[in-house]
């Protein structure tokens, strides 16, 4: 009857309402997303909603991920579970919420990060690379776009 | 090619959402205060740590408590603070952490905390047994804080209503506090503080990190002073180092964004200031060369230690070519020289060191994790830090845990170290 009032509450949080639910990132994750780009140049970036510096990377993969439609990037946010609808407002408000975004989701956050890499110690932005040829990188701290445009001219025709 | 990775120089902070998300922070606020009575005990209620999240029900726990701290008064008694749910908790232990005392309140209203390893209830107390504690509460837009203190003046059974130390109110970062007691009962604070910033970001200029702030009570935490700029640039992620030196004097060690100025690159390494004798800002000297030249959120800050000698030792982790590590040195003289650097682990992910001086003995104890096992690593000097023995392993999980920290009684030396599976540990390392 009187439900003007659930729609205006509903009108009044767009993001709730309508942002894609995260991936849960757990055990095993890492191997499911290379697995899935095997014969694609592949990024992979790991970042927080607490983290000052990740708001510059994420501007920065915005902007590549319009120069290359076709780029493999996807997005893991180390934010705990909780805080996924923060999470998804950062990703709607810097312009990234249409890439492939997944969030940590285990208990063994330690454990989780030392199979994604055993040589990472948590900082934030940490950013991997994979070639379709088996070589990888680690990054962390914002990536040099210079480095990665250079890196990304290997596979992709400059769009412009 | 250039202009294209050209990227803005401070981030877009809660860029066109910050009504919206403060409008959601106002409606958690108003339910969290309409609940709060249901809350202190019984309900069901989430409590945050770092990177996730447990569900908390029945009366506070300390084995659930996630980064308890501790200190030891002057009769041996341990003290811990800790959070749980949305209030944070006091209980002491006379039998070296075997058993203890039934938790209290400290804050009488339920606050969200800004809590991991690095950022942790911070607790005191003074040789008249007045027992203080400082915390980071939480503000509803991403990190952002206040800092808070509250005491007890009849021994931990009741705590004064926090009150906030950093005297700008705006909702902004002041987080990561750190506390020290001198012998003449004043109490020091120092914490990362966004104000200039926030200041700097609205005048369109660039300013790369947080400042360091202090701030001092004569008068055993009933006033606490005008806050005072210590250092422009640090770190805005990392726990501050404090410690007191010979004098008396509060030392302070924290991760500092430096400037090349020919290349304009930053680098995040280590800094130390002693504060000046008339409580001003001293001279802020470099202290460590690495160059970890990322624009990055380590989330991994300094330990220093001061022996009555006047050696500042201190240790850090840093990433050396990508690759992690954790170093140690000294100086004589304030910071201005420094020793050679000992690169003392590299091995399993070594992290969070944390040093403690006895004498002539210093003690380092850090966390390493194989995949399997997080282990506690001890390592001595018993010469001031000039020759190390061989590192030993003395505590293991095969759970999360938390950073370990070294606390000391009548020459004795305990580590006190929380791990999910085990609870809070006092374990004694013997000489």
């Amino acid at each position: 009857m009187k439900r003007w009032w659930l729609l205006l509450l509903l009108g009044l949080m767009p993001h709730i309402a309508a942002a894609e639910p995260l991936k849960p990132f757990v055990s095993g994750a890492m191997a499911q997303i290379k697995a899935a780009m095997k014969e694609k140049p592949l990024i992979v970036s790991f970042w927080s909603i607490d983290c000052p510096p990740c708001y510059k990377e994420l501007a920065l993969w915005k902007r590549l991920s319009a120069r290359y439609p076709a780029l493999a990037l996807v997005l893991v946010s180390t934010d705990e579970r909780e805080l996924a609808a923060d999470v998804k407002q950062v990703l709607a408000e810097q312009g990234v919420a249409h890439l492939q975004n997944w969030q940590f989701a285990a208990t063994q956050v330690q454990r989780l990060r030392y199979e994604i890499d055993s040589n990472w110690y948590g900082e934030l932005p940490r950013t991997y690379f994979f070639s379709p040829d088996g070589d990888s990188a680690a990054v962390s701290g914002i990536i040099d776009c210079d480095n990665v445009e250079q890196w990304l001219a290997q596979y992709y025709p400059a769009s412009n | 090619m250039i202009a294209r990775c050209e990227i803005p120089s401070s981030p877009p902070l809660n860029k066109g959402g910050a009504a919206r998300f403060s409008a959601i922070g106002w409606m958690v606020g108003l339910l969290a205060l309409l609940t709060a009575p249901l809350l202190a005990y019984g309900q069901q209620h989430s409590h945050h740590h770092g990177d996730e999240t447990i569900e908390v029900s029945g009366p506070p726990q300390l084995q659930h408590s996630r980064v308890p701290s501790a200190t030891f008064d002057k009769n041996g008694r341990l003290w811990l603070a800790w959070f749980y749910g949305s209030y944070l908790y006091v209980n002491h232990s006379d039998d070296l952490g075997k058993t203890f005392s039934a938790p209290v309140a400290v804050n009488p209203e339920p606050e969200k905390f800004h809590q991991n390893g690095e950022a942790r209830p911070k607790i005191a107390v003074d040789g008249d047994g007045r027992i203080f504690v400082a915390y980071t509460q939480s503000l509803p837009r991403r990190y952002t804080g206040n800092i808070r203190f509250s005491r007890s003046l009849d021994g931990g059974k009741s705590f004064t209503p926090p009150v906030t130390v950093n005297d700008n109110l705006d909702i902004i970062s002041h987080r990561f506090v750190s506390m020290v007691l001198d012998d003449q009962g004043k109490i020091h604070f120092v914490w990362l503080d966004g104000r200039d910033f926030a200041a700097a970001k609205k005048a369109g200029r660039p300013y790369d990190g947080s400042a360091l702030y202090y701030a001092t009570s004569n008068d055993h935490g009933e006033t606490i002073s005008a806050n005072i700029k210590l250092a422009d640039y640090t770190c805005q992620c990392c726990r501050i180092a404090m410690a007191l030196n010979r004098e008396q004097r509060p030392v302070m060690l924290w991760r500092h964004v430096f400037k090349n100025e020919s290349t304009g690159d930053t680098s995040r390494d280590h800094a130390v200031m002693t504060l000046s004798e008339n409580g001003q800002a001293g001279e802020m000297r470099r202290v460590s060369f690495q160059n970890w030249s990322a624009d990055v959120c380590p989330h991994h800050g300094p330990t220093l230690a001061i022996d009555s000698k006047d050696r500042y030792h201190m240790a850090w982790f840093n990433q050396v070519q990508g690759k992690g590590g954790l170093y140690y040195a000294h100086s004589d003289d304030q910071g201005k020289t420094v020793s050679p650097v000992f690169a003392f682990a590299s091995k399993d992910q070594a992290q969070h060191p944390y040093l403690a001086v006895v004498d002539e003995t210093v003690s380092l104890v850090w966390k390493s994790f194989d995949g399997k096992l997080t282990k506690i690593h001890l390592l001595r000097s018993n010469d001031r830090g000039d020759h190390w023995g061989k590192e030993a392993v003395i505590a293991s999980t095969a759970g999360e845990s938390d950073h370990p920290f070294l606390l000391q009684y009548d020459g004795r030396l305990f580590v006190s170290w929380y791990s999910s599976d085990e609870g809070y540990r006092l374990i004694e390392v013997k000489q």
